[in-house]
């Protein structure tokens, strides 16, 4: 197995892992950790195609600037589960289920 | 008998995976942000060996010097520490394992009928011997990428405001 296959191999097992817990966990920040990691796995891809690519720079930028929205994502993913935990007094997902039909 | 880059390479996936893994099994929330801090580690290793210096080190300021605090921050926020440990239950865990099973089979399906495969395994990699120097990094996001790093500074601006309003106290307004 080359590099980069290996790097293909680990981006779909983290995406996967991502998956399971996000359907799996009850609590919104392991939800929030699940998806931590499947926004990293989508970057193990990307510096995986840069290893080949003449141009390398350019999957390495789209990285950096991933980084950075999933930095914003996750401040905004907290402060709506604290203003939930502050309304509801509970960060467990299934009890949240008042626009449930 | 493997050169050490190659057994750095595999090393750090194992980490990795393995502490991926413990994020889903462990039932202790604590316990399961310590494991995706060393997962993120992990990756940053990955990025490093892989000639992405500059992006290894970004990783570890912005996800496991950044995002790591703000998560176990949610989680000191969250959960009353009236001395008991911090449990995060599961629910449906058979169509979720179910499901994920299926999407890798999925992915590594797509991927062994991809056109681009054998082109990848005939062919070195292009890492250069120094990595990607920061210079041109810098000229590129100064040129080229002028217009979206301007963007990206005023979106994290506008949703760190936005994050920091949604979370204040209700009686906070009057």
């Amino acid at each position: 197995m080359t590099q980069i296959e290996l790097y293909f191999l680990i981006s779909i097992i983290l995406f996967c892992i991502g998956i399971m817990i996000v359907l799996i966990k009850k609590n919104g920040i392991m939800i929030l950790m699940g998806i931590e990691l499947m926004l990293n796995a989508a970057n193990i891809n990307f510096v995986a195609f840069a290893m080949k690519s003449p141009e390398a720079i350019h999957g390495i930028m789209f990285s950096l600037f991933l980084i950075v929205m999933a930095a914003a994502e996750a401040a905004v993913a907290l402060a709506i589960i604290l203003r939930v935990y502050r309304f509801y007094k509970t960060t467990d997902v299934d009890e949240i289920a008042d626009l449930k039909g | 008998m493997p050169d050490a880059g190659t057994i750095s390479v595999y090393s750090f996936a194992v980490i990795t995976v393995i502490s991926a893994l413990f994020v889903l099994i462990t039932r202790h929330i604590l316990h399961a942000a310590f494991g995706l801090l060393v997962c993120l580690l992990g990756i940053s290793g990955l990025y490093l060996l892989a000639g992405a210096e500059f992006l290894g080190v970004t990783q570890l300021l912005v996800y496991a010097g950044g995002i790591l605090v703000l998560i176990i921050f949610g989680i000191m926020l969250t959960n009353r520490a009236d001395g008991k440990t911090i449990k995060a239950g599961n629910h449906r865990v058979i169509p979720g394992i179910l499901a994920g099973v299926a999407i890798f089979l999925l992915f590594t399906q797509i991927y062994s009928q991809s056109s681009f495969r054998d082109s990848l395994r005939s062919t070195e990699n292009n890492i250069p011997l120094m990595g990607h120097p920061i210079e041109s990094l810098g000229v590129e996001i100064m040129t080229r990428y002028l217009l979206p790093f301007e963007l990206i500074a005023v979106i994290l601006l506008v949703i760190l405001i936005g994050s920091l309003f949604i979370s204040k106290k209700e009686n906070d307004t009057n």
